[in-house]
């Protein structure tokens, strides 16, 4: 369960459940927290209930049932200032220039003569804008709209970043930066919601994850725990040494988890007493790393998991693991 | 490329104060999406095509000239036309998915369907203001008296921001496809022939009372010279324009916005 108490959270839902026109579930019971300065990411496939879960958390659309507090604001509209909003795709007229568009909206906020002009310029440099602010929206690629976007976010200087997929669609060198920026925005202490298709992306940019499926949450916690969560070590025998032999004769057998050609697989509580033996042996070792995963598998991992109604062992214990140690599922 | 992002912001509270009643009125949340609404329905040339009809309108009804009592009646027929089909495009451009920006920024939803209001209002204003200014320019009408062209203005004007303010009211997201059969509904009810059964003519008359005060601002186009009780119907039209724009921000405040 990723713990944090209402004066600690920027986000806080409760048992929270959506239902469209009275039949369809978008989502369910969904109980989550995301605590203040954290980079949480949110994964899950097309209608797992992200962009439900976002319109939710801006005011968008009202619950069906359960709770929704952001920033402490049970009416989250009440903390709409203190939120920098990207939509999932850009959405600007073409016929305004980028600098009257974040005017308007620092007009919006209360920011306008000096002031206004100043966040507008300060936004404008932060995303790199600056000299095509005046330019015409329509003829900016995809990548400086999203740049305009998270620019149009900033302009409050938020204490909380709701990015809905904002990395979609555009060219790697656009995303590259825009990474950096959610990341640089993250080290100024800043909370931000990170909804992606982009495993990598989270992985790299995220501490907490929560993975989204037909509306239900079935796993959260911190990215480091659950991308460990095998607590395997791996280790590979110098030269052309087979595990199963050197298991056998070292009477290892019971502690060894894989072992095949050079290549052992030991739990990582074992670890200690495995290498004494192998070293007492005098059995060289090539290398000796933990084995993780990467978000990727585990997403594959855990949503298969829970399609099939007999979860294999491996994530049932993996769920059980998340759930008892940092996670929650 | 170059972003940085190493310097944040200034804090939140560091909001600019209001010099004066006219800034801090020009700055409002409403006042600016109302100045954003209309600066985008003039870039996307629509409100240029409401102006180029004005043009045409006059030459059709005013080529030769005519009495006052006809000029406001008429105009009001072209104020009234303009104002639903203005204000549709114009609700229909506003209200959708970019919308999501602007109401990201605000605690209350209600200066977007103000915002509305004070748009369309404004345009139906200026447009009448362009007709009675063609009108008056080339001598269209017959010995205006001034105080006439007032009072004969005010009813115009109070039934074109009506109508307008009813489309903006009527408009998805704010009102659901029910609320506006039901309005057709009365509409037709309210138009309709009285019946020759006594208990449904009553009810189609009663049906007709909120459409009073809309009749008597024509005729005060048409009658001319009211005197002051003659004018009851706008303070009432004032009500009917901040009753609907009230019930456009209470209905949007409760509706669930899935735009696109």
């Amino acid at each position: 369960m990723t713990t944090a108490g209402p004066e600690t959270a920027a986000i806080e839902c409760v048992d929270l459940t959506k239902v469209y026109h009275g039949q369809i579930a978008a989502l369910n019971d969904l109980t989550l927290t995301v605590p203040r300065g954290a980079a949480f990411g949110l994964l899950g496939e097309n209608g797992a209930g992200k962009s439900t879960l976002v319109r939710l958390l801006m005011g968008f659309i009202f619950p069906t049932s359960g709770l929704v507090r952001v920033l402490g604001e049970n009416v989250v509209a009440r903390a709409h200032p203190r939120i920098g909003y990207v939509h999932e795709r850009p959405i600007f007229e073409p016929r305004f220039t980028g600098r009257h568009y974040l005017r308007y909206f620092a007009e919006l906020s209360g920011f306008w003569g000096r002031e206004g002009q100043a966040r507008v310029q300060a936004a404008l440099e932060q995303v790199g804008l600056r000299a095509v602010a005046d330019r015409q929206v329509g003829g900016y690629s995809k990548g400086m709209l999203q740049r305009l976007a998270i620019a149009q976010a900033l302009l409050t200087d938020p204490e909380l970043l709701i990015l809905d997929e904002v990395t979609s669609g555009i060219d790697a060198g656009s995303q590259w930066e825009m990474r950096r920026m959610i990341a640089e925005l993250s080290r100024q202490g800043k909370t931000v919601l990170l909804c992606s298709h982009y495993m990598a992306e989270v992985e790299a940019l995220c501490e907490k994850v929560a993975i989204l499926r037909r509306g239900r949450l079935i796993l959260s916690g911190d990215v480091s725990h659950l991308l460990r969560l095998r607590d395997v070590v791996e280790i590979t025998l110098a030269g052309d040494q087979q595990a199963q032999e050197v298991i056998a004769r070292l009477g290892l057998a019971e502690q060894a988890l894989e072992a095949r050609e050079n290549l052992l697989r030991i739990p990582a509580a074992g670890q200690p007493a495995v290498l004494a033996s192998l070293v007492q042996a005098g059995i060289s070792i090539h290398s000796l790393h933990p084995l993780t995963r990467t978000l990727e598998e585990l997403y594959v991992s855990v949503t298969r998991a829970d399609e099939a109604s007999d979860a294999p062992d491996e994530d049932a214990a993996l769920l059980a693991g998340a759930s008892s140690e940092g996670g929650q599922a | 490329m170059s972003a940085d992002l190493s310097t944040p912001l200034s804090p939140l509270p560091a909001k600019t104060p209001a010099k004066g009643m006219w800034s801090a009125f020009w700055h409002l949340p409403s006042v600016t999406v109302a100045r954003f609404t209309l600066r985008s329905y003039a870039r996307s040339g629509w409100l240029w095509g409401e102006v180029v009809f004005v043009v045409p309108f006059y030459l059709v009804f005013w080529y030769y000239s005519g009495t006052e009592d006809y000029f406001f009646s008429t105009a009001t027929v072209g104020l009234c036309l303009l104002g639903l089909v203005g204000t549709a495009i114009m609700t229909h451009r506003a209200m959708n998915a970019r919308v999501y920006l602007p109401l990201a920024r605000l605690p209350s939803r209600a200066a977007c369907t103000r915002g509305l209001v004070l748009a369309t209002g404004a345009l139906r204003i200026s447009l009448y203001l362009l007709l009675l200014g063609l009108a008056l320019a080339f001598n269209s009408i017959i010995a205006p008296r001034p105080a006439d062209i007032v009072i004969g203005s005010l009813g115009v004007v109070a039934n074109g921001l009506v109508i307008s303010t009813l489309v903006v009211t009527l408009s998805p997201p704010m009102a659901t496809r029910l609320m506006r059969i039901i309005f057709l509904a009365w509409l037709v009810v309210a138009f309709a022939p009285l019946p020759g059964i006594d208990w449904l003519a009553a009810l189609f008359s009663v049906a007709r009372l909120p459409l009073l005060p809309l009749a008597a601002n024509i005729g005060l186009g048409t009658t001319l010279n009211p005197g002051v009780v003659g004018l009851w119907p706008l303070p009432v039209t004032a009500l009917y324009i901040v009753g609907l724009a009230l019930a456009a921000d209470a209905e949007l405040a409760r509706r669930d916005l899935i735009l696109h």
